[in-house]
């Protein structure tokens, strides 16, 4: 905390990263260099030796600390991704049922405090059985579902086969490493079943791809926290899908109305073998 | 204009100057802790975890976080606890104060005014103490104060506050406030139903609050009295 605190006042002290980094660069090497010195003379115990030689490893050393440094300084300075990550707001879920997933999400698409409309799109259908949701800045839920449907497109023409859920996975997870560090602002939630065994497949990971395959429910959003704890209390395992409509249901609306960027609306997905059924929730509109 | 002529390009120097230290001084921690209370209409139920820690570290796991201001108040506190320390010794010496002075315990609704405008007398430096006051009222029905860390009160039937208040509130609202149903005829609440859920939506909130676990006291206030008991939680 303290360190980020100081990066970030420091750049903002003098916008001119690169020169500062410079510096520090010499002035490390620099304190190597009398360092070795004064090793040098000690252990000869003729003052300054004739020559100080920096090992390469030494140089090494240096750069790669320096480097570290200077990439979460970086970092530091781009953006808060809290802040961005909660700049459109929006609630998501998905739960396991008995041989049937369901994938609900919020309505409101706003900025900030503003809301701006109350059908958002925020839950995409890549597959009959195969569902995906990207809470976090809208302008990226979007950029990415379509960079991923294009892929997905690539993947169906030359496999000449439907994806398995677990294979989408990994191709969302990849798209999102490739944007490591300047990565896009959305927490994808995948929710489907196989292709072939129909299995039930839930799944999230964070803004640069890192996987959690979960057996019960799976959250996202600007209200994580509230989320947590209707699901956390609410789910049992083995619903079927109408009392699986029901949970998240009920998991989804309370947890929303206590979140200010979240709400207006709701959207379930049920995802059976032979059926997905979607319906719009009324709640409260404040 | 010296520092200008100094720096030799014509501009102030930077601020940051070779071999400066920053010191910094934090005064506050946050040592985390929940507390949940329901009020029925002739009790009230206050429960609060037993976990002190600070980051990854847990001080201790058997750490009472309520406070019983007078027979029929009690006070649950979470937060820094260095200042819950400090607050509820003010507070219980106030409350000795008043009975010197009017010959009576004082009522719920007033220790809930007193603690607003002491909380409040800490506008620029406050104490850094979710509170959640419960209690019976001058008619013996139960009642809910909850606090914010400057003194904003608001009257309740059921709250949940400190680390994992985000996480139960909204469970609460919809079991205890029956929020999102529709064609349920509300159940009056009774004190067994009031600790049940007590106990599952703290085993809940210790799944995923790191800050809460280990075990939870709970309170139930009756004119009877104040009755203790105790549940245990996870204690990773």
């Amino acid at each position: 905390m303290a360190h980020s605190f100081v990066a970030k006042y420091r750049l903002r002290a003098k916008s001119d990263v690169p020169e500062i980094f410079q510096r520090r660069n010499r002035d490390e090497l620099s304190a190597c260099i009398r360092h070795r010195a004064d090793t040098a003379a000690q252990l000869t115990g003729s003052g300054w030796p004739a020559r100080v030689r920096i090992t390469n490893q030494e140089i090494a050393d240096s750069c790669s600390r320096l480097r570290f440094e200077s990439s979460s300084a970086i970092l530091d300075r781009m953006y808060d991704p809290q802040s961005i990550l909660a700049y459109n707001g929006g609630a998501v879920i998905a739960m396991k049922g008995k041989n049937c997933v369901a994938i609900a999400a919020d309505r409101r698409f706003g900025i900030q405090a503003q809301t701006i409309m109350c059908d958002f799109q925020k839950i995409f259908e890549m597959e009959p059985h195969l569902f995906i949701s990207l809470p976090g800045l809208a302008t990226d839920t979007q950029t990415v579902m379509e960079r991923l449907r294009f892929r997905l497109n690539l993947y169906e023409l030359k496999e000449n086969r439907k994806i398995h859920p677990k294979t989408f996975t990994a191709m969302v997870s990849n798209l999102l490493y490739e944007k490591r560090f300047g990565p896009y602002f959305v927490e994808p939630i995948i929710a489907g079943l196989d292709p072939v065994t129909f299995e039930p497949f839930i799944c999230n990971m964070d803004l640069i791809g890192s996987r959690n395959m979960a057996e019960d429910f799976v959250v996202g959003g600007t209200c994580t926290e509230q989320l947590y704890g209707m699901c956390e209390s609410l789910y049992e395992p083995d619903l079927e899908p109408n009392e699986l409509f029901e949970t998240i249901s009920q998991a989804l609306v309370n947890a929303f109305d206590r979140d200010a960027i979240s709400g207006w609306g709701a959207v379930v997905y049920i995802i059976e073998k032979d059926k997905v059924t979607k319906r719009t929730i009324k709640t409260r509109m404040d | 204009m010296a520092l200008l002529t100094e720096n030799g390009k014509g501009c102030l120097p930077d601020y940051e100057v070779q071999g400066a230290k920053k010191v910094s001084f934090s005064p506050y921690s946050d040592n985390g802790g929940s507390v949940v209370a329901l009020a029925g209409d002739d009790f009230c139920v206050i429960a609060a975890d037993t976990r002190l820690s600070t980051g990854f570290s847990i001080y201790t796991r058997e750490q009472d976080k309520l406070f019983p201001l007078s027979n029929t108040t009690i006070l649950g506190c979470s937060g820094c606890w260095c200042d819950t320390l400090t607050l509820t010794r003010l507070l219980s010496a106030r409350m000795q104060m008043y009975k010197h002075e009017h010959q009576k315990e004082m009522t719920t609704p007033a220790a809930a005014q007193m603690l607003s405008i002491m909380l409040y007398h800490k506008r620029f430096f406050p104490y850094y103490v979710s509170n959640i006051l419960a209690g019976l009222d001058e008619n013996g029905k139960g009642c809910i104060y909850s606090y914010d860390p400057i003194g904003h009160c608001e009257k309740t039937t059921y709250r949940a506050g400190g680390s994992a208040g985000a996480l139960l509130q909204p469970l609460l609202d919809n079991q205890i406030g029956y929020k999102n149903q529709e064609g349920v005829t509300p159940a009056v609440l009774t004190q067994e139903k009031a600790v049940a859920i007590l106990k599952d939506v703290f085993t809940s909130a210790a799944e995923r609050d790191i800050y809460t676990g280990d075990g939870i006291s709970i309170k139930i206030i009756t004119k009877d009295g104040i009755k203790d008991s105790s549940f245990a939680l996870r204690k990773d």
